[in-house]
């Protein structure tokens, strides 16, 4: 099966973040450090991109009624969350 | 050295994208070893570059239809849950014991992976669909144990997670890398939050490497299509036969 939407998606959330964070970087070194953050919004883009890929990909099967990959697809979200969250959490 | 970063990115992205694997086990010791990067932020980077490498070759895999998605979603959950328990129970266990463990298995599996590349064998089936519910069962739980050992060496699970696909679910070797580049991006995306919420990554190098890495996996991910198996299974076995070699030499006694 093909997914075109969430490849779509992975292409250019990958190359926007990757935008921002270079013109981040270019704006902290010309204007000013508060443009770090900017820098930081685009590495966060790029990080969230393949959760994002992965929430299409339940959508596609939701729509299609294809309730088993979907509920695999929402599973493997909230374990990867809770495991983020837990390895904040440990410090 | 802005060059060379790009140059070396570029050449990992596309080794990574034919093997399957995030490029954790080339990038760290490339950033260490060869520029001279602080141990720690070499590690975060990289991990912001799997990303950036498994978006990049899953994006074209995903749009041919390369990536099995019942597969991937089958063994991501227990892989993830290794993970993290195995970033819990790392100071417990006797490490240099679990790295002769690993180190021969791998050494083992890169043997058995070049063989059969010479002997050209082909796959059992084409997807998850037609594999038993007792391998599919089995590939669970060894993905757990990828995720566990992963969480404990803080290696890509890609080197693991090929073999697993080929090996106990039969799954032709293309298609096992393209899934296994698939759940590396996952695996990777949910560490690398962690490490850019502490400030450990360094955005520039990421950006250098990114314009290597990016054409470097799209090139490797549309040259799979054309390479024949036996190609990909002999890249994969080197790969597996350096991470082997790495695991063995890096133990303390």
């Amino acid at each position: 099966m093909r997914y075109e939407t969430p490849s779509l998606i992975l292409r250019y959330g990958t190359i926007a973040g990757l935008m921002m964070a270079a013109l981040g970087e270019v704006l902290v070194s010309m204007i000013s450090p508060a443009f770090k953050s900017l820098t930081y919004c685009g590495l966060g883009m790029i990080v969230t991109t393949p959760m994002a890929s992965l929430v299409m990909i339940a959508a596609v099967h939701a729509i299609r009624h294809d309730l088993k990959v979907f509920t695999l697809a929402i599973l493997a979200l909230v374990i990867m969350i809770t495991a983020t969250i837990a390895m904040l959490a440990r410090g | 050295m802005p060059i060379l970063l790009v140059l070396g990115a570029f050449g990992i992205g596309f080794v990574s994208a034919v093997a399957g694997i995030g490029g954790g086990s080339l990038l760290v010791p490339f950033l260490i070893l060869a520029l001279g990067y602080n141990v720690k932020v070499a590690i975060a980077t990289s991990l912001m570059c799997i990303v950036v490498t498994s978006s990049s070759a899953s994006s074209e895999y995903l749009r041919r239809g390369l990536v099995d998605v019942n597969t991937a979603l089958l063994l991501e959950p227990l892989t993830a849950l290794g993970a993290i328990t195995g970033a819990y129970v790392t100071l417990s266990l006797p490490v240099n014991v679990l790295k002769v463990a690993l180190g021969a298995l791998f050494l083992y599996i890169s043997v058995e992976t070049m063989w059969k590349a010479f002997r050209e064998e082909k796959a059992r089936v084409t997807s998850s669909k037609n594999v038993g519910t007792f391998r599919k069962v089995v590939s669970s739980i060894l993905s757990f144990i990828a995720g566990l050992t992963s969480g404990i060496f803080g290696i890509g699970g890609g080197v693991i997670k090929v073999p697993i696909m080929t090996y106990i679910m039969g799954l032709p070797i293309k298609t096992a890398v393209a899934t296994s580049s698939f759940m590396v991006g996952l695996t990777a995306a949910s560490g690398e939050i962690v490490y850019l919420i502490k400030g450990l990554t360094d955005p520039m190098t990421v950006i250098l490497l990114s314009i290597g890495i990016m054409p470097g996996a799209t090139i490797g991910a549309k040259a799979l299509r054309r390479i024949k198996p036996r190609y990909v299974r002999i890249v994969f076995g080197a790969v597996l036969l350096y991470a082997s070699l790495r695991l063995l030499t890096s133990i303390h006694l």
